[in-house]
């Protein structure tokens, strides 16, 4: 998600993460009401309320229009619709953050545990240990068979404990064995 | 609305309302983390991305799998389908509030 759009859903989230607000958005959901309505039935003063729909208005979230010398405000249900619609589910949360933030954090363990495209340690910690192995195991071709052999001395190349890669290739499910044949999977 | 739905709305758009809890959210949403993990992505110490955690926990919005060698966060889609709901139901509302 562009940066510019954060700060919009941000500043949404900031809006309507006030009491008052939220309870300006419940009164304008069944009625459109004037600002000293809404000042009465909230039981604040009137420049608070209009301060609050100030707010609320530069989101596009209310629309206001003049009749006499009051200010009539009401939702604009289109836009909360659309909203809460997009807000509301897992995959425009996680659209929230950057991927690059994550593949920024891949590369850089695998910038600390290889050099030379050699692993200089294997991590300890499983999250860091999977983002190598994951790595490693793009070495291996997909529909290949590999004997125990073939593996070790491949594995070798890239750490000297290539029993332990082994293992955790068939540990996490990264490859498969049988009788001594290793594939990917 | 009930108080205990406009309760939830409220914790939900404070919890996110903070850029790092925002991010965090998003991280979240997209598969489960540790701490760790969360510190590393966000540029946070551990111990703050904790506190950040815990509160996203408390708004109902992460839950925590105590399964793994390592505890991991993940959003609560159950939570978050019933605040779409509970919004959705704001703006079509018949009944007087207040």
């Amino acid at each position: 998600m562009a940066q510019e759009e954060f700060d919009k859903l941000l500043q949404f989230f900031k809006v309507l993460g006030n009491e008052s607000r939220l309870k300006i958005l419940g009164l304008l959901a069944n009625d459109e009401r004037s600002v000293g309505e809404l000042a009465k039935l909230l039981e604040v003063k009137e420049p608070t309320v209009s301060h609050h729909l100030a707010m609320m208005k530069e989101l596009g979230l209310v629309d206001v229009r003049a009749e006499g010398n009051e200010r009539i405000y009401r939702l604009e249900n289109k836009f909360l619709e659309t909203m809460s619609k997009d807000i509301f589910s897992q995959d425009n949360l996680a659209t929230l953050i950057d991927n690059k933030a994550e593949n920024a954090w891949e590369q850089k363990v695998l910038q600390t545990f290889t050099e030379n495209g050699r692993i200089t340690a294997i991590p300890s910690r499983y999250k860091k240990r999977q983002v190598i192995l994951n790595w490693l195991v793009e070495k291996f071709e997909q529909d290949r068979r590999y004997t125990e052999a073939e593996l070790s001395e491949m594995l070798q190349k890239y750490h000297p404990d290539y029993a332990a890669l082994r293992r955790y290739f068939i540990e996490t499910g990264l490859m498969a064995r049988e009788k001594g044949i290793y594939w990917r999977l | 609305m009930t108080p205990n739905q406009k309760q939830a709305l409220l914790q939900f758009f404070k919890a996110v309302g903070q850029p790092e809890r925002a991010k965090m959210l998003g991280l979240a949403a997209s598969r489960p983390h540790t701490v760790i993990e969360l510190a590393e992505l966000l540029g946070l110490r551990e111990m703050d991305a904790l506190n950040q955690v815990t509160k996203l926990q408390k708004a109902g919005l992460i839950i925590e799998n105590r399964n793994e060698v390592v505890p991991t966060y993940q959003l609560d889609t159950a939570a978050l389908a019933q605040l779409q709901q509970d919004i959705l139901e704001t703006v079509i509302s018949e009944e007087e509030e207040v």
